[in-house]
């Protein structure tokens, strides 16, 4: 089964002192800015007590860190999940670019012990329904109990990540074993490995992730709920993790890797980010429209002050960036295969997707509790919007230093695409004849 | 087309040649009908008739014929609406969206599926029809000028979207199906004996010559469609749920609505294209092009959408009890205990659980096995509309209103008769259009079988699926 022309090498990824002095530059940074911004935040909100204003820069602080160790969390796991479908959906074109979500996918320990760390330390500074008091006293979280309650929240979190990780971890371990050990391109026995074990990730991942979106960013704003959260959750990360693919791919093959990876394959990369910012829209419709539409106040509670309040600029930049820009700039065929055009709306993608992680989160958390009264039967005394500070923007550093470093590393633990995969051959001289 | 590894299973079966595809797929149209043919379009006729006599009834009588009433305004016949615009969704999914996917198994399965999808709507509009009651004012819900009258349509309503939403992807699944159809009519045209049907096929093959400039064009209308169609086969089951979702009744007023329809939809789609093809592979003798790694296939996507769709049903069980919202966690302790107890049992078994067996290899490759669970699927698809829309109505907010609902012999014959409409449609498509693609299928089967003077097909590598069969 030799096919001369096609040259399978083992190529290996050299991570350079530059590279890694730029993830070393922006950990950094991160920290950096992000403890300026701590103790240089001061508020005085209008109205608030100076107990109340004095509680804020540590919701702040962490609250930050969550929505961005969440952000990068759920990438690297759908990174994954990208690699799980593409198993089981018997795809071949993506086999060359498979080491990428692989790399991407050894952050999920990471990310996994970031937001369990801030979950730790931070739970009832964070989420209103953890204060204490708060369950026994408001007769609609009093209803909650069962299912929000510390030792249950905990055990949930920590249970599916690790799960995740494990799964991740067995299905690159195996990728790796086989360029060692095939016998040759008809040797499915990894392949069958990975093959079921994707299907048992992926069908618990559905249900367990369900619960993990619930918990970490749902339970954030207590009283509200809403059906399709979770597969808007999964949306955002998946896109981004496609596009982080999209971006790594670019960028190996600009440094002379990847030699049997061409625009086409960039292009069905571009494709998937251009059909998933639809998909992920389509969820954003389906929330925002049915409840704009019905209008029950237990529903658009959420929403008053994200498209009414003070995150109004955050929540039209939402949309703005994950769905107008792609939408317009990544329809055409040659955008998709242009470097330039391409870095750029993958960057609006991910400021965009950043974005909607922080409208998930720090809205919720940097709400305070009071008592509840007839005037307040929620016994939530919101805060209005702080903008990206310092703390915002130096996590993001911070966390996507560490991921860049991450993955980096990860590249250079084995060939950069599997030599020995059933399907490289498929993946080299993939075309779809367009 | 490009290079496949040998660990494929091939498409299509038994050393095929170009000649023998041609053959093969057209033997049923160009043969006398056989018994079993004249069998089954007589028995779906029959069932047929007792549709339009059970429509005409309601139509001369009213909505009074019905057991509606007024706590439950919507019940069978929006159940059978929905349940048929269900269906309608695996033709074309399969045909644009696997397309984009350029999932090359579905080239022999997406002739029919298309079918189905048209007669499938086709179902689904007549019971708006029968529904509206006075089906003569059926051009209401079109925003005509007001010279018709004073009436104006409500365009806040989802119940309008839906009149768009439905006509569009009906007539865009027509325009892709018949497009999808010139090259093989053409070559029905080239074989046809008499000068009836040398006219009628003549006609509708819109001059095709087979030429480089008519493929070319072919190709090019076809991804322009499958693009269009993509986003309509998503946006009809959106809007459908809509029609519930944008409500404020409990068990409706939900936002997973629209993708869990969709899921759902695909799910007894596939459903319904494995109880036709299952049967039409062996009765028309379609084995090598409706192999069992196509069964297999339709029986992982039935699997992975009847899980979706029983995530959706565990969602919106579990974010009722976590809401704290008494009614919303009535409606679904009533769906699961309440009077209506067995039609929720029925759904969640015949959904969510029923499906789990294709995990094993041996129900993905018995096709009596198959056949059956597609029955199941039909059913359980059915009784989840009937869960929605009843349920959560026949328990209105004020007690006093609560009333229960039993179908009439009436709409129990329309929905029994408008199976008969729809395979009355199917076999007279069966009859006088191959159900197989036969141009596409050219493309991929293994080229050294086939002979090469055919220049369409032929330009693969003599890599590719030859190593499969003898490698």
């Amino acid at each position: 089964m030799e096919h001369t022309d096609v040259q399978i090498r083992e190529e290996k990824f050299v991570f350079t002192d530059k590279a890694k002095r730029l993830s070393f530059i922006l950990m950094g940074v991160g920290l950096l800015l992000a403890l300026i911004g701590y103790f240089t935040y001061h508020p005085s909100i209008e109205g608030f007590t100076d107990e109340q204003n004095h509680h804020l820069p540590m919701k702040r602080l962490l609250g930050s860190m969550l929505f961005n160790g969440y952000f990068f969390f759920i990438i690297s796991t759908c990174a994954a999940v990208f690699i799980a479908i593409s198993q089981l959906a018997n795809a071949g074109w993506y086999v060359a670019i498979r080491r990428i979500p692989e790399a991407m996918s050894e952050f999920m320990a990471y990310g996994a012990g970031i937001v369990i760390l801030v979950l730790l330390v931070g739970l009832t500074t964070l989420y209103h329904w953890a204060h204490d008091g708060v369950m026994e006293s408001d007769p609609l979280l009093a209803k909650k109990t069962w299912y929000l309650n510390k030792g249950f929240f905990y055990a949930r979190v920590v249970l599916f990540t690790a799960f995740w990780t494990w799964c991740a971890a067995k299905i690159r371990q195996w990728s790796r074993e086989e360029d060692l050990n095939s016998t040759g391109l008809l040797d499915t026995t990894y392949f069958d490995k990975s093959f079921r074990l994707s299907a048992a990730f992926l069908f618990a991942f559905a249900f367990t992730f369900s619960m993990f979106a619930w918990d970490v960013t749902m339970s954030m704003d207590a009283h509200w709920y809403s059906t399709i959260f979770t597969v808007y959750n999964f949306a955002t990360g998946w896109v981004s993790a496609l596009t982080i693919i999209y971006l790594l791919t670019w960028y190996l093959r600009s440094q002379g890797y990847l030699n049997i990876v061409t625009d086409e394959h960039q292009h069905d990369l571009g494709k998937f980010m251009f059909a998933f910012s639809i998909f992920w829209t389509y969820m954003w419709v389906a929330q925002f429209l049915l409840i704009w539409y019905a209008n029950i106040p237990e529903e658009v509670a959420y929403y008053k002050p994200r498209l009414e309040g003070s995150y109004k600029l955050s929540f039209f930049f939402n949309i703005t960036m994950n769905f107008f820009v792609p939408f317009f700039l990544f329809m055409r065929r040659g955008a998709k295969r242009h470097k330039g055009l391409g870095a750029f709306v993958g960057a609006c993608l991910l400021i965009g997707h950043w974005n909607d992680c922080y409208l998930m989160v720090m809205p919720g958390a940097m709400n305070l509790a009071t008592a509840i009264t007839e005037h307040n039967p929620t016994g939530i005394i919101e805060t209005p919007s702080q903008g990206w500070g310092l703390m915002e923007l130096g996590f993001l550093s911070l966390f996507g230093g560490l991921f860049l470093f991450v993955v980096l590393k990860a590249l250079t633990k084995a060939n950069l695409y599997p030599t020995k995969h059933p399907y490289i051959i498929e993946s080299a001289l993939h075309d779809t004849g367009v | 087309m490009s290079y496949e590894s040998p660990i494929r299973e091939t498409l299509v079966t038994g050393g095929k040649t170009y000649a023998d595809v041609t053959n093969d797929i057209l033997r049923p149209l160009e043969q006398k009908a056989t018994k079993s043919w004249w069998i089954g379009f007589t028995l779906s006729a029959l069932v047929l008739a007792l549709w339009i006599g059970a429509t005409t009834y309601t139509v001369l009588v009213g909505l009074g014929a019905w057991g509606i009433n007024k706590t439950v305004g919507w019940a069978f016949d929006i159940t059978n609406f929905v349940f048929w615009v269900g269906i309608g969704h695996a033709g074309t999914l399969i045909s644009a969206v696997l397309l984009l996917f350029r999932q090359k198994w579905r080239m022999s399965i997406n002739r029919s599926a298309e079918a189905m999808t048209i007669f499938a709507v086709i179902c689904a509009a007549s019971f708006i029809l029968s529904h509206m009651g006075r089906p003569w004012m059926a051009y209401w819900p079109v925003p005509l000028p007001n010279a018709f009258g004073s009436l104006w349509v409500n365009f806040n309503s989802p119940l309008v979207w839906d009149v768009f939403a439905i006509s569009t992807y009906f007539s865009v699944s027509l325009v892709f199906w018949y497009i999808g159809l010139i090259p093989d009519i053409a070559s029905i045209r080239d074989r046809a004996t008499t000068k009836v049907r040398k006219f009628v096929y003549n006609f509708f093959s819109m001059g095709w010559n087979g030429s480089t400039r008519t493929w070319h064009r072919y190709e090019m209308i076809s991804l322009i469609l499958a693009g269009i169609s993509t986003p309509l086969v998503l946006s009809v089951h959106s809007i459908v749920s809509m029609d519930f979702a944008t409500s404020l009744v409990p068990g409706w007023h939900t936002t997973i609505f629209p993708p869990y329809f969709v899921a759902g939809a695909i799910f007894s789609g596939f459903g319904m294209v494995l109880t036709l093809l299952v049967v039409g592979r062996v009765v028309l003798k379609q084995e090598n092009y409706i192999t069992m790694g196509h069964l297999d296939a339709m029986c992982r996507i039935v699997m992975l959408t009847g899980s979706m769709v029983g995530l959706a049903y565990i969602t919106e069980f579990f974010v009722a009890a976590y809401s704290g919202v008494e009614y919303e966690q009535y409606a679904f302790i009533n769906r699961a205990f309440g009077p209506y107890w067995w039609s929720y049992w029925t759904m969640m078994t015949c959904n969510l659980i029923a499906p789990q067996v294709f995990w094993i290899k041996w129900a993905r490759s018995t096709p009596w096995f198959i056949f059956l669970m597609s029955i199941v699927v039909n059913i359980g698809m059915w009784f989840e509309r009937f869960v929605i829309i009843v349920t959560s109505l026949h328990r209105d907010f004020i007690p006093s209103s609560w009333s229960m609902y039993t179908p009439t012999i009436v709409e129990v014959s329309i929905l029994i008769g408008s199976f008969g409409l729809f395979f009355t449609l199917y076999f007279l498509f069966c009859r006088y259009l191959p159900t197989i693609n036969m141009a596409e299928i050219k493309s991929i089967i293994p080229t050294h079988h086939a002979d090469h003077g055919h220049g369409q097909a032929a330009h693969g590598e003599h890599a590719k699926k030859g190593d499969a069969v003898h490698g």
